[in-house]
């Protein structure tokens, strides 16, 4: 047992250091069928990003300053020389990985599509759900944009109903259920991600709070760096 | 796959069958595919360098193969009499009969490994990063922002040095199915402490370095025996060896010590020498004896310090006589370690307490299942209960026939009951109730192996007995049994109506988690969904019970209901802090403001029930928290999954090697 334990680590340390053109480690991928996965040069797959949210990318990648560029709306034409122009289309994704853990779009996975996140920007940690995510190619880099709606705070009024205010140790909070109708979207990169949020959905009235609510509690990434 | 192989195999010898076996095919050239896996060992070099050697089946001393006597020799002191164990035993084989070693011990060569270990691209790279560290002032997120990493002096940050962890469990290398072999093994891991996280605990940068001898583990005193081996090679590399690395492959100076020892409560112990957690000395972090576990005036307990423990443990090793050994063992409730030897290790500073076995698989599991009653409501007994209880709640001090929480085991309970109350009458006639009790409540925890929570691995470690039969007498429990827990947690109902059970079974299954997130059973408290791990009680804990407690709690004017919901705010508190993956000394001390909290209020909302060990070790989570950081980082969840792997090896029954 001890034997092939280690044998089974010198493999793996073994497979992990050998370059992909080694034979072995193309057997091991053809065992394991594990394709490659590669964006499609031809760009196919490509969609044309929903006004309202181009807009907000748009508004995000100028605001946040990531990049020294300046991006330019694609209906703003006639574009100068050497204007950088943020395409109308880019790839859906439904999903990504960060730090390990699945992240999807609320249709695909309520559960994974539940983030709390840190806003760069202000500082101030907050939650949502993310409804779509689109991958552009700036400056040579493949960049996940995520679409959040993030959660409605309760009114001052509810507030003071919500028995969780009186304890912080649970970590958790009380917001409006989510709405179609009334989602206030938000733009994220990847790296904002903190961790997933698990929630409970509760009918109007609990609490004596007369809308339905959702309990979140933020307990799942445990400050993980 | 293997049809795929095969094929490939017939076509090395027979290439015409490429073309569909046609004669027009293609005429290829014989090739060989070799189709034995010890030619593929033999290209990847991937064989260790496995140390095999012959051992006592009862006092696991080492002998060689040349000199291996009949009988074991090993006294245990100089004048106890020797092991007298057989060490030789006939095997049938092709050849005929053949007179064989009882059992063998292999252990995995450092230095080899350690060459195999450095020598990967990137290994060192990575290492690097370590020794350039930056500390947090304020937050501290790995070890490397902790005291802990400071306690060897500068060798951890000292570069080309690397600083290991110990680890040490017990696992039934046949899983643990019930009816099957019961057998122990015992896994000694080391990781890298130098790595970062996400690359310490991977098969290939641990370093395994043995397998106890099955079928039973190592006791308290034979445990030196199996780590000896281990110890020995290690010794040397404080000083430091010429290491062949992927950098330097004529070799540099590379030296190596061991930081956190870690593993479960009881392997610790066995491990580090200490006496077992229903001893005297019952806490290998200070002096409180086992009969003042309850205590929770921290500020007067009197510490331990690693050098009373290595003075006593010297004494113990050098005492000449098992009388004198059991002596000091009562006074200090010390023994000697391989451990000890190691001339830069605290035994006390440098022991972990392990949050999965301590915290998720000890308080909480205590606290879902005797505290709050949660699967006593399952028993037959309590039905009649549950029904009137729809009325109102049924209060925690009620006090239902203690015989209720056996009725959900699978046993002739009418035949157990009788008995019982026969034990009943017998002790009242020889006024010793309570420790009759106590032993029909012990063997209750054992038989509910199938039931919620319970299993021979990591059951709740208190309900285990010390196994130290062969030890030559040196009991764990001088008290003679007066110590034995009095525990009266099967006495308590269910704090849960069933109404409030279905709520909590309701918010169990609607509540919406990420797919990583094991939910537990929809159906808890009953005794089908079997043992909880110890991060479904964690989520049990941190995410669900908070989300649906408070509504069935708050609104309520009963005021037991507010002492119980405040008890379960200051553990679920608890939890969070001790679980996280950083740590301040704001957080850690907020742990122990919280859990004194709790303490304070079981006290008063279960007075019955007595607190066990575990209660007392989670008492120094504060300070381990500001000498470790965070104690999730090493806590044994990365052993238990080696150990899961080592268990899932396919080894033909043979599981010696």
């Amino acid at each position: 047992m001890l034997r092939q334990m280690c044998r089974r680590g010198r493999l793996m340390a073994f497979l992990q250091n050998s370059t992909t053109s080694d034979p072995i480690k193309t057997a091991m991928n053809i065992l394991l069928q594990k394709p490659s996965a590669k964006e499609d040069p031809s760009g196919a797959g490509l969609k044309v990003v929903p006004l309202e949210v181009y807009n907000a990318i748009l508004a995000h990648l100028n605001s946040a300053r990531i990049t020294s560029a300046f991006f330019r709306h694609a209906q703003a034409i006639p574009h100068p020389d050497n204007a950088c122009v943020l395409p109308r289309s880019a790839f859906p994704v439904n999903q990504v990985k960060h730090k390990c853990r699945n992240y999807s779009t609320f249709d695909m996975h309520h559960g994974n599509s539940s983030v709390y996140f840190a806003a760069k920007e202000e500082f101030r940690p907050d939650s949502g759900h993310i409804e779509s995510m689109w991958r552009y190619k700036i400056d040579g880099v493949l960049r996940t944009f995520i679409v959040l709606s993030v959660h409605q705070p309760l009114f001052p009024q509810d507030e003071a109903c919500n028995p969780y205010r009186l304890y912080p140790g649970f970590l958790a909070k009380v917001v409006y259920t989510r709405q179609l109708d009334n989602l206030a979207l938000t733009i994220l990169e990847q790296d904002q991600i903190v961790g997933h949020v698990a929630y409970y959905s509760r009918p109007p009235g609990t609490f004596g709070i007369t809308r339905a609510t959702s309990i979140l509690v933020n307990s799942l990434h445990r400050n993980r760096d | 796959m293997a049809m795929e192989l095969g094929r490939l195999i017939s076509l090395s010898t027979n290439p015409s069958q490429l073309a569909g076996g046609t004669n027009n095919s293609l005429p290829l050239p014989p090739f060989h595919l070799p189709c034995d896996v010890r030619t593929a060992m033999s290209a990847l070099s991937i064989e260790p360098n496995i140390i095999r050697s012959i051992c006592c089946p009862k006092c696991l001393s080492k002998y060689s193969l040349d000199t291996l006597p009949q009988v074991c020799l090993r006294r245990e002191t100089p004048r106890a009499r020797p092991c007298g164990e057989e060490l030789w035993t006939t095997r049938s084989t092709r050849g005929g009969p053949r007179r064989v070693p009882r059992r063998l011990y292999s252990t995995q060569d450092f230095e080899s490994w350690l060459e195999f270990f450095l020598s990967q691209p990137g290994i060192e790279d990575a290492i690097d990063k370590s020794y350039t560290h930056k500390r947090s002032p304020h937050v501290m997120h790995s070890i490397f922002d902790s005291p802990a990493w400071q306690s060897l002096g500068n060798f951890s940050t000292t570069p080309g040095n690397l600083t290991f962890s110990y680890y040490i469990d017990w696992f039934n290398p046949f899983t643990n199915k019930i009816a099957g072999k019961s057998v122990s093994c015992g896994a000694i891991l080391m990781s890298c402490l130098n790595l970062p996280y996400e690359l310490q605990h991977l098969p290939q940068n641990t370093f395994f370095a043995g397998i106890t001898p099955p079928p039973e583990e190592p006791t308290m005193t034979t445990i030196t025996a199996v780590s000896d081996p281990i110890i020995d090679r290690l010794k040397p590399m404080w000083d430091g060896r010429l290491i062949k690395t992927y950098r330097y492959p004529r070799g540099i100076h590379k030296r190596a010590a061991v930081l956190a020892r870690i593993g479960d409560l009881l392997a610790m112990r066995k491990a580090m020498g200490f006496a077992g957690v229903t001893s005297h000395h019952f806490c290998s972090f200070c002096k409180l004896l086992y009969a003042e576990r309850a205590d929770i005036d921290h500020e007067n307990w009197d510490e331990r310090t690693g050098q009373e423990v290595l003075e006593a443990a010297l004494e113990w090793k050098q005492a000449s006589t098992k009388k004198r050994r059991k002596e000091i063992f009562k006074e200090h409730g010390v023994r000697w370690s391989s451990l000890h030897a190691l001339p830069y290790g605290d035994p006390v500073r440098h022991t972990v307490l392990g949050v999965m076995h301590n915290w998720l698989e000890g308080v909480l599991q205590h606290h879902a299942r005797v505290l709050w009653g949660i699967g006593i409501v399952a028993s037959k007994f309590d039905k009649a209960a549950i029904d009137d209880s729809k009325a109102g709640p049924t209060s925690a001090f009620t006090t239902p026939h203690p015989l209720n929480s056996l009725m959900d085991i699978d046993i002739e309970t009418d035949i157990l009951e009788e008995e019982v109350e026969i034990l009943f009458q017998e002790s009242r006639q020889y006024l010793d109730t309570p420790s009759h009790i106590s032993r029909v409540r012990s063997e209750a925890s054992i038989l509910l192996v199938n039931g919620f929570g319970g299993d021979s691995d990591h059951e709740d470690i208190d309900f285990r007995p010390d196994s130290d039969s062969d030890s030559g007498g040196e009991s764990e429990d001088s008290s003679d049994g007066d110590e034995i827990d009095a525990d009266n947690s099967w006495e308590a109902g269910c704090v849960f109506t069933a109404e409030e059970l279905s709520r909590i079974h309701a918010c169990l299954s609607e509540t919406v988690i990420p797919s990583w997130v094991e939910r537990p059973p929809l159906n808890l408290g009953q005794k089908s969904h079997g043992k909880l791990k110890a991060d479904q009680w964690f989520v049990l804990f941190s995410i669900l019970l908070p989300l649906t407690l408070p509504e069935i709690w708050q609104p309520s004017s009963n005021d037991h209901h507010k002492v119980l919901f405040e008890n379960f705010y200051n553990l679920v508190t608890c939890t969070n802090i001790v679980c996280a993956y950083s740590v301040t000394q704001e957080s850690a001390d907020a742990y122990l403001d919280h859990y004194i909290k709790y303490r304070q209020s079981s006290q008063v909302l279960f007075p019955n029930i007595t607190p066990r060990p575990n209660h007392h070790y989670a008492m120094h989570n504060a300070d381990l928290m500001k000498f470790w950081g965070p104690l999730i980082r090493l806590s044994e969840f990365s052993g238990e999954r080696h150990n899961g792997g080592l268990q899932r090896i396919k080894t033909n029954s043979h599981i010696c090697g």
